[in-house]
């Protein structure tokens, strides 16, 4: 009996390998004919013969999700394959690209020429290098040929995102949250000590002082305020936007803030008063104390969670979110556990100025190997017709979804089998948009709530919050080759520094604060900032 | 009386020494495996370390719920068994004559290889010569190129080259060709160093994931290390979306790692008694 179940394995196992091996070159023949038909019919096409066959290939990321489809045959590509490859006369082939390692993966398509026709990467560097390589096809012209929808969907706004040099090389999606970062407090914690919700820096550390002497929520090691340095991110969140003066000029804010504000822009004047606020809160034992070494944030996780912490800054929609699930396990762990977004970080005017993202999603771009250029922008402008995202991000009204006030309401049939999206929304299909896109703020941002169940109030509450006074870094239409070399190394030296700063004595902060920031600009800040103050200029014709 | 003792409290250090090692070896082992059996609560409260808490086994649920998961390791199962199968005839057919002194050209071939052990030509190269050859999106992708080890096979070789050679003449004169040389006195006596070849190279088919990432595109012939790559890294490169994506949980992704680590070392302990008796072979000899 054994040995019978052992042989049958064994030739159904033979069978399975003889059959994948004959599968994959049946598939690399047929594979091999679209190719030579694609280059047989490229001068028809071009010449504006629609009626020959021709195969787009589109990059799909594979986020490797348990149960996933086929990436290249399921509900979402027949729909697309039904739809724009009916129309267009086409045969739309999706590749995988694993989530994780798709910048490797990209350089070495690019590279072999091999690059699908709609490539794709949310990576700004990696689509500098390819511009600056030549490796890019330039769009201006087919855009103006075969892409009025898109060009008015996406507008200027977005549009400028993809030109270097004043070309246009890359379309990029449209981002429709905007929203980065929230700071949370206990506000169960702030109602036992009867106190009021923090809204300047001062109140901020009072409270903190206060949660410190009074550990309202009477644990064992209480962290008035958490935070974890993380190197890949190395920074102090929204701090410094309290500290960084209202009038900066429009240069400086150009090249001395030219990163997000929660990374280190030692040089944007008020960050060295940032730092010092926290070094302030770190030696009155404010802060956790392992915030350097947890450079993941797992620990800053567990400690939310096991409600040691009163405050602390993450994502905007952070704790509510299911994947660590801060809030649902501190309610767990702690029952009458609240958290809400606050806004205490008020600048020298009265302001809340809060950086949050550019307008622009992913990059997609078409390397310049592409012999489909015009059937890409032709899949594109399809795809901003309204109607085809709201079915590419929700599926079929009536049986995926139902319209409610507007906004629709998902049945739970995308959450498996062959019509499973591995993203909220399908953002690895419908590449346009970054996020719901109703054609409208107000219906995306209530749609956006509908996403968190449990906490619809909270989370729409919590985008307002992180909304107020938002501002978009400043857009530099030309690349800085010197920040794409030193970026990684600043990135690293920066959360050194950082931490150096963090635990150093009060009184020798401002010292050790101009001899390390001397160190960054010697390795390579002075070189990115200057290239910066040439870009702007050069940008504005000054 | 008291060299017995002294010899007793040698041997008992030397077994609690072994032990801690031992234990500090399977700590990440015991920690991914009592992640995969926890709840995800009791994990991000990092309340989990050696023994799972809340016991549940919804993860592995999930895991072999998936059939593209337990396809992808059959596969990589039947893969790396033909792999081996093949790398250790290669290597073996490579091995064996270069032991021979009246082998033409000997040193030529042997530095041939060598070079290869220093240089390689690239990434880029390889795919190219991976993609002109069309055996992009198949599985020979993943057996061809990493056929033959210059490193194992110079393991081999030295091997070979230590049986003694008065063997080999009486088959010889027995008259035996070479082929029955090889097949039926140096391969017998070289179990332990085939044994050896062939874990090393099952490992290596096993782990590797870089080829399968740059030559495989149809999740058909993924590797179950690709997939596990996919699944563990998947949140460390989020930023861009900055958006409510459901990642797998903790207790997925442990589960994961057992499901992708088990079969590899289930072919230890069946490969063990080669090694035991290779040590004995050795003891004959003297």
């Amino acid at each position: 009996m054994k040995v019978k179940t052992g042989r049958s394995i064994s030739i159904s196992l033979a069978a399975l390998l003889i059959a994948s091996t004959l599968s994959a070159c049946t598939s690399n023949s047929s594979s091999g004919t679209s190719g030579t038909n694609t280059t047989n019919t490229t001068p028809n096409a071009t010449a504006g013969a629609p009626k020959e066959h021709r195969t787009l290939t589109v990059e799909v990321f594979d986020r490797g999700k348990p149960g996933q489809p086929d990436l290249n045959d399921n509900y979402w590509t027949k729909y697309i394959n039904d739809n724009f490859g009916k129309q267009f006369n086409a045969t739309v082939k999706f590749v995988s690209v694993p989530r994780a390692q798709e910048v490797d993966k990209l350089n070495v398509l690019m590279a072999a020429g091999q690059a699908p026709d709609i490539t794709y990467t949310y990576n700004q560097g990696v689509v500098y290098n390819y511009v600056q390589q030549g490796g890019l096809a330039e769009l201006d012209s087919a855009l103006k040929q075969y892409g009025p929808t898109l060009t008015k969907y996406l507008g200027d706004d977005v549009l400028k995102y993809g030109k270097f040099n004043g070309k246009q090389y890359s379309v990029p999606g449209k981002r429709t949250v905007l929203a980065s970062s929230n700071t949370f407090i206990r506000k169960d914690w702030l109602d036992k000590l009867g106190l009021p919700v923090p809204t300047t820096p001062d109140q901020f550390y009072d409270t903190m002082v206060a949660f410190k002497e009074k550990n309202p929520g009477n644990v064992s090691g209480v962290i008035p305020y958490g935070f974890s340095l993380q190197p890949l991110n190395p920074g102090l969140s929204f701090i410094p936007e309290a500290f960084k003066p209202s009038n900066l000029t429009e240069e400086q804010f150009a090249t001395l803030q030219a990163q997000s504000i929660w990374l280190t822009n030692w040089r944007m004047p008020g960050f060295d008063k940032a730092v010092s606020y926290v070094n302030k809160m770190f030696n009155a034992g404010l802060i956790s104390p392992n915030f350097a070494t947890d450079k993941d944030g797992k620990l800053l996780d567990a400690d939310i969670s096991n409600g040691k912490v009163g405050a602390f800054q993450t994502n905007w929609d952070g704790p509510y979110r299911t994947a660590p699930g801060n809030y649902a396990n501190l309610v767990k762990n702690v029952p009458g556990a609240q958290l809400v977004p606050i806004d205490p970080w008020q600048n020298d005017a009265g302001k809340h100025p809060k950086n949050g993202y550019s307008p622009n999603g992913m990059y997609i771009i078409i390397p310049k190997t592409s012999k489909n250029v015009d059937l890409a922008i032709q899949y594109l402008n399809w795809m901003s017709d309204p109607k085809v995202t709201l079915f590419l991000q929700n599926g079929q009204e009536g049986v995926d979804y139902n319209m409610v006030n507007g906004v629709p309401k998902q049945t739970g049939t995308t959450n498996t089998g062959d019509k499973m999206m591995t993203v909220a929304n399908n953002l690895d299909y419908d590449i346009l948009s970054n996020g719901i896109e109703l054609g409208d703020q107000k219906k995306n941002d209530s749609a956006i709530s509908a996403g968190y169940p449990g906490y619809e109030k909270d989370v729409e509450n919590a985008l307002k919050v992180s909304m107020v006074d938002y501002y978009a870094t400043y857009f530099y239409s030309i690349p800085n080759a010197a920040d794409a070399k030193n970026n990684a190394a600043l990135k690293n030296l920066s959360a050194q520094m950082l931490a150096k700063l963090i635990v150093a004595k009060p009184a020798e902060v401002d010292g050790l604060y101009k001899s390390l920031v001397q160190q960054y600009m010697d390795q390579g800040g002075k070189a990115v900032e200057d290239e910066f103050i040439k870009n702007y200029k050069a940008q504005n014709n000054k | 009386m008291s060299q017995t003792f002294r010899n007793r409290i040698v041997d008992y250090t030397a077994a609690a020494v072994v032990l801690i090692a031992v234990f500090i070896c399977l700590v990440p082992f015991l920690y991914i495996l009592s992640q995969s059996l926890s709840s995800s609560k009791a994990i991000i409260s990092q309340a989990v370390t050696i023994y799972p808490i809340d016991f549940n086994i919804d993860a592995y649920k999930v895991v072999f719920g998936d059939a593209a998961m337990l396809y992808s390791l059959f596969y990589t199962v039947i893969l790396t068994a033909v792999f081996v199968l093949l790398a250790l005839t290669v290597t073996i057919l490579a091995a064996y004559p270069l032991t021979k002194k009246r082998l033409k050209g000997r040193s030529v071939l042997l530095l041939m290889m060598l070079f290869t052990m220093y240089f390689s030509g690239g990434l880029i190269p390889d795919y190219l010569n991976v993609k002109n050859l069309s055996l992009l999106d198949t599985p020979l992708a993943l057996i061809l190129p990493g056929l033959m080890s210059v490193y194992y096979m110079i393991i081999l070789k030295s091997f070979f080259q230590n049986l003694p050679d008065s063997l080999m003449e009486a088959a010889h004169l027995d008259g035996c060709n070479e082929l029955q040389i090889l097949l039926k006195i140096v391969l017998p006596l070289s179990k332990p160093a085939l044994a050896t070849v062939s874990l090393l190279y099952a490992v290596y088919r096993w782990n590797y994931f870089q080829d399968a990432l740059f030559y495989i595109t149809d999740q058909k012939l993924y590797t179950i290390q690709l997939k596990l790559y996919n699944v563990i890294n998947i949140s460390q490169q989020m930023s861009g979306e900055n958006l409510l994506v459901n990642l797998p949980s903790e207790s997925l992704k442990a589960a994961s790692i057992m499901f992708g680590t088990i079969p590899i070392l289930l072919v230890y302990p069946w490969l063990q008694k080669y090694f035991v008796s290779g040590i004995m072979i050795g003891a004959v000899k003297g």
